[in-house]
């Protein structure tokens, strides 16, 4: 016998209750493996989307807007100590046209010695101009073998190739979603290049010192041109996807607490259970510290076991995660990599959280004086609460609303911001639950003091008799109500603003483009310009074009909407700064407008200047406006088409806007037409609009999912208490039978105590989240800049309160089933 | 006093302040040699629990000191009294106290795996105390499976099985019925004799505490009687209550209740039924005389 027997033993005496802490602990932490595995893959995916040769040290010099530069410079650059190779390249995006529809490719020209680097697995590595070598998993899906012609459109028009051979796998093209490599000249005649390339790849010797290199480099370069680390056009990219990080990670955070009060609610109830049997083990001579070693023990055992399940659980949902990301950023994902840290994070976590969760509980009873436990009359002595708990919660609550004062008009940058956000959503969470009982307990006597029928009366008084449990019971469930509530609204309030740039920006009927692009717009196919002369003829009444180009502004990464203005038509812009007709006379002018989250980012306002990075080099412009913009993660600027022609010298159009004349129906098949037979992207304006509501449903269903695993979270803290109270109860309810209670009544006693415990989170919760919502909106608006009103969503409140009393009421049936069921004899007598 | 095995000086122990304030204990002093079985009577509320509770170091004295195998009790910490629990005293709770999720050798063997015992080392020692109860053949059974006898002898096995110096039984018999109440008692005589075991045990039922060596009979705190810790003198023939047989002791005490002439007996068992000892003591002997 030794005293880990006594460990499993107990373990084992309560497995329904021992499930539902494991289960906490497994969802807690399965969000948080599942997010750090799908981040991590989403960072990768955009990472090796530029980094070209993977896993080498390597520089590039690329242009403003992706433009042309001329390739001579090449060899200017051969000599620079620590460059062992200076390999000239074309990298742009084209539509690839398949029986399927058009996907977008990301295309490499590399010249013949570069060619080596890619390997052929099928088929004839490049030979002739117009041999392309296509990726494995590309050419799989899209049915392709070598030696078959391919149709893409490129910015100098439709091409035909050949495919000559089929790439070796490798972790670059894969997370290219498939990449296509043809020759140099080849590129150069797809993306109207002649002579030119835009972008050259230095690698760096084994023992070059990269920023000196890099210094060197910079010094040799014309104006206009930069040196800089492959992935750095992934940054913007990168960028877009912050928001999306940052509601992932909230959420998975929200998860971790509402599981760790889970826990913390288990191990009360467990402990307390036991008070007389740690009394006799202590009347036995186990010290303190014995007493609380044993049953930290267990709850270690329970997070060890948690951990392996939580980790297992978080890579089926990362999955399912990254399935969603896919899907939303409109990229090939690369297949997951299981990197070891956020395991580690879920094997530190699981019993750091489960040991920390029990570590009061556990004090507590290995200091109660084995007497108090064995003897009678202190058997069913009421609990009191200590007043710690409340105090730390204000303390913490204070905290959190400075953070949240110092988020809001702090000046802090955004990156601080960003990082600080998450902290003080977590102070303001812990701090409310803590001080809870402020307001919880007050109502609960207040209650009991109204001539309530016997069924609330007795409930009211098992809630009150144990003051600790019920608060923490309530405080998860508030925790799930503030967290629904506030990130709910957000979410809807992100929603409608979206919804109302669209309809003030995408005003065309039709776009027309090569192919759909990523979310970020970084893997844009641009067709010719001149094909809006085609599009005319087809009797559009009018057609605007957009280009998306990388861009730096005062050392940030931007994309830049380059556009056409109809002059008779309203200005396709949600405007911040300025008005329509001053903000379009500047953008003819040769002004910007900048979207509101760069405005922001930069501390400019309209009737400021801007440094934009362009091909005859820095140039400042003056703000003409800002513009809510989602694009590029609100990191955008617009510039007038012209004005960009001048600066950036797009590479062709992204998108063609086609407006049709008023009460013209045919146009739509005309277009139809003109675009089956040249294989182009056609869709009506409310075909967008479904796709991109389409998108916006999955993320917000998405985040939802995890909202209600939040609740679900919460009812297990509910299905403990109550069956404890049932437990703690059994006795007075025998009695009560004994004296002709129903049935029906009892499990009414134990229904009213969920209703009870979910109501009266209600109000505190309500008005909670609504605040947490205001300071979430205002706190990103700092950044975002987004101006968006804040608006209570009377809906959503109603909806998520009826889901917590609904949620209460299915976590009360077992307990009241239990209750229904007892054997009065043996209750009373046991 | 040289094999005195607890000694007890001055004990008080008062509950509460101002108008709360109770008086457990007044100034107990109470000494116990080695292989003596001593009972403490009283009615309710007398300070017979309190005594034993400070006896085992699972209480404070207010006042006075306890020196158990020459350590003072009262002057120890929460964790040094576990120690001393763990090593030198047993204890019997009324209400048996055993572990449901733990067989009955694994109840008995606990003592010592707190103590540091090796697995085997415990299972062995405990295997062996099981058998010296006589429940060998019911060590792998939890103790829902066991009467109520059966587990007050696992407690009881639990108690011995760290070889205590003492042995301290809080009414071991107030959950049993007669007969395992009796087979419980002189389970306990037998291994107070065997073992030269002290064992200090509070009862209410008079008809086993004639089976202790010396009755301790405590009233509104204090031992009644004198201060010397007994009331109990030998009877002629040397004996100590031997011949104070349960019936004739319960009969006693009926009679007095009811101011009944007893029958001629032993003046022992008069004297610990008899609510003031004096009277009691007195009484005895007249009929002891006449008889």
């Amino acid at each position: 016998m030794n005293l880990w027997v006594y460990n499993l033993r107990e373990m084992q005496r309560r497995p329904g209750r021992i499930l539902l802490t494991f289960l906490g602990i497994v969802v807690g932490l399965a969000a948080i493996v599942a997010t750090r595995l799908t981040l991590s893959t989403v960072d990768r995916a955009y990472r090796d989307l530029f980094e070209g040769v993977a896993g080498k040290p390597a520089l590039e010099i690329v242009a403003p807007g992706q433009s042309g530069f001329a390739a001579d410079l090449v060899s200017g650059l051969e000599h620079i100590r620590g460059a062992q190779a200076v390999l000239p390249r074309i990298q742009g995006a084209a539509a690839l046209v398949s029986a399927s529809g058009s996907v977008a490719v990301p295309v490499l020209g590399v010249d013949r010695t570069g060619a080596a680097d890619w390997p052929v697995r099928e088929g004839q590595p490049l030979a002739r101009e117009d041999d392309a070598l296509l990726d494995p998993g590309l050419a799989n899906s899209l049915h392709l073998r070598p030696g078959q012609s391919l149709e893409i459109w490129a910015p100098a028009g439709s091409f035909h190739l050949r495919l000559s051979g089929i790439l070796q796998p490798s972790p670059v093209s894969a997370a290219a979603g498939g990449q296509m490599i043809v020759l140099l000249a080849c590129a150069q005649r797809l993306f109207n290049l002649p002579q030119r390339i835009n972008s050259i790849q230095v690698l760096l010797a084994e023992d070059a010192d990269p920023t000196a290199v890099h210094t060197a480099i910079a010094r040799c370069l014309p104006a206009g041109l930069m040196v800089q680390p492959p992935g750095m056009r992934g940054t913007l990219a990168r960028s877009t996807l912050l928001s999306a990080e940052q509601g992932l990670s909230a959420l998975s955070l929200v998860a971790f607490l509402a599981a760790t009060f889970v826990i913390l609610n288990t191990f009360l109830l467990n402990f307390s259970e036991r008070r007389k049997q740690i009394a006799v083990l202590r009347s036995l001579g186990a010290s303190q510290r014995q007493v609380l070693y044993l049953l930290l023990r267990e709850a270690l055992l329970l997070g060890l076991a948690g951990a392996g399940a939580g980790c297992i659980s978080g890579v089926f949902l990362a999955v399912g995660l990254n399935y969603l990301m896919q899907k939303f950023l409109g990229l090939t994902l690369p297949s997951m990599k299981l990197s070891t840290s956020p395991f580690v994070l879920a094997a530190l976590l699981g019993p750091g959280v489960s040991a920390a969760a029990a570590c009061l509980p556990a004090w507590h009873a290995s200091r109660r004086p084995p007497l108090r436990e064995l003897l009678p009359q202190w058997a069913h002595r009421e609990e009191a609460l200590p007043c710690w708990p409340w105090q730390t919660g204000l303390f913490l609550l204070v905290l959190g609303i400075v953070g949240e004062i110092v988020l809001v008009v702090g000046g802090l940058s955004d990156t601080l911001r960003r990082h600080l956000l998450i902290p003080v959503v977590a102070l303001l969470l812990v701090g409310g639950v803590l001080a809870l009982p402020l307001v919880f307990l007050p109502c609960l006597r207040l209650l009991g003091a109204l001539p309530l029928r016997l069924e609330g009366r007795f409930a009211v008084q098992q809630l009150a008799r144990y003051p600790g449990r019920t608060s923490l019971t309530s405080g998860v469930l508030f925790l799930a109500l503030v967290v629904a509530i506030a990130f709910g609204q957000a979410l809807r309030a992100t929603l409608r603003d979206l919804q109302h740039w669209y309809r003030q920006t995408i005003v065309a009927d039709f776009l027309v483009r090569g192919a759909m692009p990523d979310s970020s717009f970084t893997l844009a196919p641009a067709l010719p310009e001149s094909l809006a002369e085609e599009l005319r003829r087809s009797g559009a009444a009018a057609v605007d074009y957009i280009a998306f180009l990388p861009a730096e502004v005062e050392t940030q990464q931007v994309l830049v909407l380059a556009r056409t203005f109809a002059a008779d038509r309203p200005l396709p812009l949600d405007l911040h700064e300025g008005d329509e007709t001053s903000v379009r006379r500047g953008l003819l002018a040769g002004e910007v407008v900048l979207g509101t989250g760069l405005a922001q980012h930069l501390g400019l306002h309209r009737g400021d200047r801007v440094n934009l990075n362009t091909t005859q080099g820095p140039c400042k412009l003056r703000i003409a406006g800002t513009a809510v913009e989602y694009a590029g993660g609100g990191l955008a600027l617009y510039l007038e088409w012209e004005t960009a022609r001048k600066l950036l010298d797009p590479p062709g159009v992204h998108v063609f806007l086609v407006s049709k004349r008023t009460g013209d129906a045919s146009l739509g098949a005309a277009l139809h037409a003109f675009c089956a037979q040249h294989h182009l992207l056609l869709q009506s304006n409310a075909d967008l609009r479904s796709l991109i509501e389409g998108m916006l449903n999955r993320v917000s269903g998405a985040l939802w999912g995890l909202m209600i695993l939040a609740f679900a979270v919460a009812s297990l803290g509910v299905v403990n208490t109550l069956t404890r109270n049932v437990h703690d109860q059994l006795r007075a309810f025998a009695v009560l039978r004994a004296l002709g209670l129903r049935g029906g009544q009892v499990c009414r006693i134990v229904v009213v105590q969920a209703l009870l415990l979910a109501g009266l989170s209600l109000a505190p919760g309500v008005l909670a989240g609504a605040g947490m919502a205001y300071a979430i909106q205002r706190a990103s608006a700092a950044w975002t800049g987004s101006p968006a009103p804040f608006q209570i969503d009377f809906r959503l409140i109603f909806g998520v309160c009826g889901l917590a009393m609904g949620m209460a009421v299915l976590a009360a049936l077992a307990p009241a089933r239990q209750a229904v069921r007892l054997s009065v004899a043996q209750a009373i007598h046991p | 006093m040289d094999n005195a095995v607890l000694v007890a000086v001055g004990l008080t122990k008062t509950y509460g302040t101002g108008t709360a304030r109770v008086e457990a204990l007044r100034g107990i002093d109470l000494t116990l040699h080695r292989g003596e079985f001593v009972a403490v009577m009283g009615p309710s509320g007398s300070g017979k629990s309190s005594l034993l509770h400070l006896l085992a170091g699972l209480d404070r004295p207010t006042a006075g000191s306890i020196h158990l195998g020459g350590v003072d009790l009262a002057v120890l910490d929460e964790d040094q009294r576990a120690l001393l629990r763990r090593r030198h005293i047993g204890l019997m709770f009324q209400s048996f106290q055993l572990l449901d999720t733990l067989t009955a050798e694994e109840n008995v063997a606990l003592p010592l795996a707190i103590a540091g015992c090796s697995a085997d080392d415990a299972s062995r020692r405990a295997a062996r105390m099981l058998g010296a109860v006589g429940l060998a053949h019911r060590r792998q059974h939890r103790p829902h499976e066991l009467s109520g006898g059966e587990q007050q002898r696992v407690a009881l096995a639990r108690a011995l099985v760290i070889e205590p110096l003492l042995l301290l039984a809080d009414e071991p018999t107030g959950n049993l019925d007669s007969v395992q109440g009796d087979k419980i008692m002189t389970l306990l005589r037998q291994l107070v004799e065997e073992r030269r075991q002290t064992l200090l045990m509070v009862t209410h039922d008079a008809g086993h505490a004639a089976r202790a060596d010396r009755i301790v009979y405590l009233r509104d705190g204090r031992i009644v009687d004198g201060q010397r810790g007994n009331i109990g003198v030998p009877s002629k023939t040397g004996s100590r209550g031997a011949d104070a047989t349960p019936l004739a002791v319960r009969y006693v005490a009926e009679c007095v209740e009811w101011s009944v002439v007893p029958p001629p007996c032993s003046f022992n068992a008069v004297a610990f039924v008899a609510p003031c000892a004096r009277d009691a003591l007195e009484y005895a002997t007249e009929a002891e005389e006449a008889a």
